[in-house]
């Protein structure tokens, strides 16, 4: 399997004027690992996925090149055409993304026979080995159901099967589970990472949700207003992370572990719009380190390790530490600023 | 004090009851967590406690009157809906809806109450002739809430208040929570499926399943040492986030 | 290419008259099209001799003859001025329809919607029957009976008209009713007609501006239909479709009197199908900048 590739990827929306809300996305992803992407609404990420396999929304566009199945796209169209064959993309909800017509079986198997990448009884096994890795105990009564006949884990464990059917080399999974209860989230996500692994695909896994992305992805990026601002190997980034936007990020996540009837530490203020990015550093006005440097110019990203996986933070207090890891800081308790 | 007794809901046509046999009692200033999963009740217990449905069994009733909402009477108990963008009428600008509950009051002493709350809220009062649209999630909800305390509740129900909102912003939204009741002591029955948020800011849980209670404890001795299968399953699906610390 | 960039490839024109609506194209072209009828329309009132006036010595004439610049009928009538008349006419039975059905439509939907039971049925058994009987019959037996003026022929259209909206509204209304902001608005002491007039009717106001702009062009061409038929506006009041009805017989000499009211009256459909269209496009992109 080859390399799949983001190179400079940005993607602009109209309102009024073309704004930028993805900015010059680089991303190398390795077959058979799991990229967590990781942000806010807003953040671009959703947006830069659908750039990747060509499904923008009207009033978007694109530029930059995609890498993969050995060939290159121009972002302007994205891989819309690998669609199917070499990428594939499990969304939110998994009952609105099945035809409520047709049945499982159907489903599974239509899109590969009629882009010819198998015949009837190889797509067959295929529809059932798969069903049964998910997870499916009786996959010939499965196969027979409709979709509205499928709890919402059955439901969303069939649109992976539906996307690992062409054994695509880039799988993109859009917040699968927010629709789905905690247990059942859980296995879902833990057999997406066993299958994709062993399919070697590359996988991105859009969440907002820090605690899942710690659990499934190996590697992680982390978005902020249309740009990365820092990425690396998962339990670096959230053990030791750089930039003060993950830093806070983390420290605000409300958990089990949290101390009861006490205020959390957050994060003032909300992300800014596309018309409202800052000239310098996008995080600086929420940022509780920034100075005048940060205001004025915006940082690139800073190398923390040579090895290579990217490991890297865009952030100027990051630049002038260099390599060496100071001990993070500990957003301190934020003043409630007034929207 | 809000009081539900052996509260069931039966729908017709369905084989087991929304919601079954659920008893609690709530003073003010304090705060109960309803945890279970989509389907187990909550939603279905939610609406009547504030008075939308009627148990088929069961009482529910506050300082001791039976709780029913009615037509053209401000009620003692509000509601804090899961989608700020649902909550809010999206036509209509945000201090209009805030000044709802404070309808019979002449027109300058509703603006004038309105820009308290939404500065109580952590809004601008300046913007509430704005709309919906104007403002993000988490500010919303900030204004769901202030339309809540318009109407001077005695008891608030949150229905999942955090969920639809960032993460980042979700803190910002529980510590308003705390604060204001801290400040104006109303009692609070929070509905959700995040024990992470049950954690922050309940002092007793009820966790239902399948519309029947399956553990029912104070938050701290529940998180010590929960009783029931259940409980322990739902607390084992919510390993929490690795915590910033030394490498 | 997109509308964006066709704009910027043309070389610019400075229009005198300047539309709202920037970028909308259906809807700006509709816009137009009705400003210029309605232009046709004052022209005619101020301007040209009462359609009334018979001049038999210059029956026939044909187009761009002097004094007649769209020709004259059989009785020497003028064509535009009728025209001009007949725009009026047109579109104020048009406005009146719609106003009244919209007005009943929507408030019989809202109730029905929300509050369900008895109303709910006899809407939806009305609507049935409604569907049972064609509209035309129901024209012919109310001509029978009554004196056709254009009171009438308003209340009569919008007798068979209010229905659509009805049915419409009920629909979203059913939706409307269980979202959060209902349930909290019941909670914050809203009666019911707050609930109804202050928050469901402006959450349907758009779509019923939607279907009231398609309804027009529909009620242009029952007003011109019935008209044609004898059953609608007559003399003294001067209806396009009458003077087609007039025009037909001498179809062959004299193609005017009838091409040139059903060309004008061609235009306001259009115009006002175009309305509705860009209309709708213009609040489903409203709505989508709403959901972000």
């Amino acid at each position: 399997m080859s390399v799949v590739a983001a190179r400079s990827v940005t993607v602009e929306a109209r309102r009024g004027t073309w704004r930028r809300v993805v900015d010059t996305i680089d991303l190398e992803l390795e077959p058979g690992t799991v990229v967590g992407l990781v942000g806010e609404s807003g953040a671009g990420k959703t947006l830069f996925t659908r750039a990747l396999v060509g499904l923008l929304p009207g009033g978007t566009r694109a530029s930059g090149t995609i890498v993969l199945g050995g060939r290159e796209y121009d972002a302007r169209k994205g891989a819309r055409s690998a669609l199917g064959r070499d990428a594939a993309l499990v969304q939110q909800n998994p009952i609105t993304a099945l035809d409520p017509l047709a049945r499982v079986r159907k489903q599974l198997v239509d899109g590969v026979l009629r882009l010819g990448l198998m015949k009837h009884e190889a797509a067959d096994a295929r529809a059932r080995e798969l069903l049964g890795r998910l997870g499916f105990n009786d996959v010939e009564r499965v196969l027979r159901l409709y979709p509205h006949q499928l709890s919402g884990g059955m439901a969303q464990r069939v649109c992976v099967a539906l996307a690992l059917m062409p054994s695509p080399e880039l799988l993109i999974v859009d917040e699968p589970t927010s629709a789905l209860d905690a247990n059942v989230r859980v296995r879902v996500l833990e057999l997406i990472r066993e299958l994709a692994i062993e399919q070697r695909a590359a996988v991105v896994f859009v969440s907002h949700d820090l605690s899942l992305v710690g659990r499934f992805c190996d590697r992680l990026v982390v978005l902020y207003a249309g740009r990365i601002v820092e990425q690396g190997d998962t339990t670096d980034v959230m053990g030791v992370p750089r930039h003060p936007y993950t830093q806070a990020l983390l420290g605000c996540a409300v958990t089990t572990e949290a101390v009861p009837r006490q205020p959390l530490t957050s994060i003032a203020g909300a992300p800014p719009a596309p018309e409202e990015w800052p000239a310098g550093c996008v995080f600086a006005p929420r940022c509780p380190h920034a100075w005048e440097r940060c205001v004025a110019e915006r940082p690139q990203p800073t190398v923390l390790s040579s090895s290579h996986q990217p490991r890297d933070a865009a952030c100027h207090l990051v630049e002038e530490a260099g390599a060496a890891a100071p001990r993070p800081q500990l957003v301190t308790k934020e003043v409630e600023r007034r929207a | 004090m809000l009081s539900v007794t052996d509260v069931s809901r039966r729908y017709p046509r369905m084989s087991r009851p929304a919601v079954a046999g659920v008893s609690f009692e709530l003073d003010r200033g304090r705060t109960l967590a309803i945890v279970g999963e989509s389907g187990a009740g909550k939603s279905t217990l939610a609406r009547m406690i504030v008075g939308l449905e009627r148990p088929t069994s069961g009482q529910i009733a506050l300082d001791g009157r039976d709780v029913r909402t009615r037509y053209g009477t401000v009620s003692p108990l509000q509601m804090v809906v899961q989608n700020p963008f649902d909550g809010l009428h999206p036509l209509h600008s945000i201090g209009w809806s805030v000044g709802e509950p404070l309808r019979r009051r002449p027109r300058r002493e509703r603006r004038a109450r309105v820009g308290e709350l939404l500065e109580l809220v952590g809004i601008d009062a300046r913007r509430m002739g704005e709309r919906p649209r104007a403002f993000s999630g988490g500010q919303l909800q900030r204004v769901v809430m202030a339309r809540a305390l318009a109407a001077d509740p005695q008891v608030l129900i949150c229905d999942e208040p955090t969920s639809a909102l960032d993460v980042s912003v979700q803190a910002q939204i529980l510590n308003l929570i705390l604060r204001l009741q801290s400040e104006l002591q109303f009692a609070c029955v929070l509905v959700t499926h995040d024990l992470g948020v049950v954690r922050v800011l309940a002092e007793d849980v009820l966790v239902l399943k399948d519309g029947a209670v399956v553990e029912q404890r104070p938050a701290n001795d529940l998180f010590a040492a929960p009783e029931a299968d259940y409980t322990r399953e739902l607390l084992a699906a919510e390993r929490p986030v690795v915590a910033v610390g030394e490498s | 290419m997109t509308a964006h960039a066709v704009r910027e490839a043309l070389p610019a024109r400075r229009a005198r008259v300047r539309l709202p609506f920037k970028g909308q194209t259906t809807l700006r072209l509709g816009l137009a099209i009705l400003l210029a009828m309605m232009a046709v329309g004052v022209l005619g009132r101020v301007a040209l001799p009462s359609a009334d006036q018979q001049d038999l010595a210059n029956a026939f004439a044909a187009p761009g003859s002097p004094g007649h610049l769209l020709g004259t009928d059989q009785l020497g009538r003028d064509v535009l001025a009728w025209i001009s008349d007949g725009i009026w006419i047109a579109l104020a039975v048009a406005l009146g329809v719609v106003v009244i059905s919209s007005v009943v439509g929507v408030a019989v939907g809202l109730c029905a919607g929300y509050f369900g039971g008895v109303a709910d049925m006899l809407l939806m058994r009305l609507v049935d029957l409604s569907l049972a009987i064609p509209p035309l019959i129901l024209f012919l037996a109310a001509a029978a009976v009554l004196r056709t003026s254009i009171v009438t022929l308003i209340l009569l259209i919008s007798a068979v008209s209010w229905l659509p909206y009805a049915r419409l509204v009920r629909s979203v209304t059913l939706l409307e009713r269980e979202r959060g902001y209902v349930i909290t608005a019941r909670l914050a002491g809203a009666s019911r007609t707050r609930i109804l007039v202050g928050h469901l009717l402006p959450s349907v106001s758009t779509v019923v501006l939607v279907l009231a702009s398609l309804q027009v062009g529909y009620v242009l061409l029952w007003e011109s239909g019935l008209s044609f038929l004898g059953l609608g506006v007559r003399p003294p009041h001067h209806s396009l479709g009458y003077i087609i009805a007039q025009g037909r017989d001498s179809l062959q000499q004299a193609w005017w009197v009838v091409v040139l009211p059903g060309a004008a009256l061609a235009l306001l459909v259009l115009a006002a199908n175009l309305i509705g269209d860009g209309l709708r496009d213009l609040i489903q992109q409203d709505v989508e900048v709403a959901e972000r």
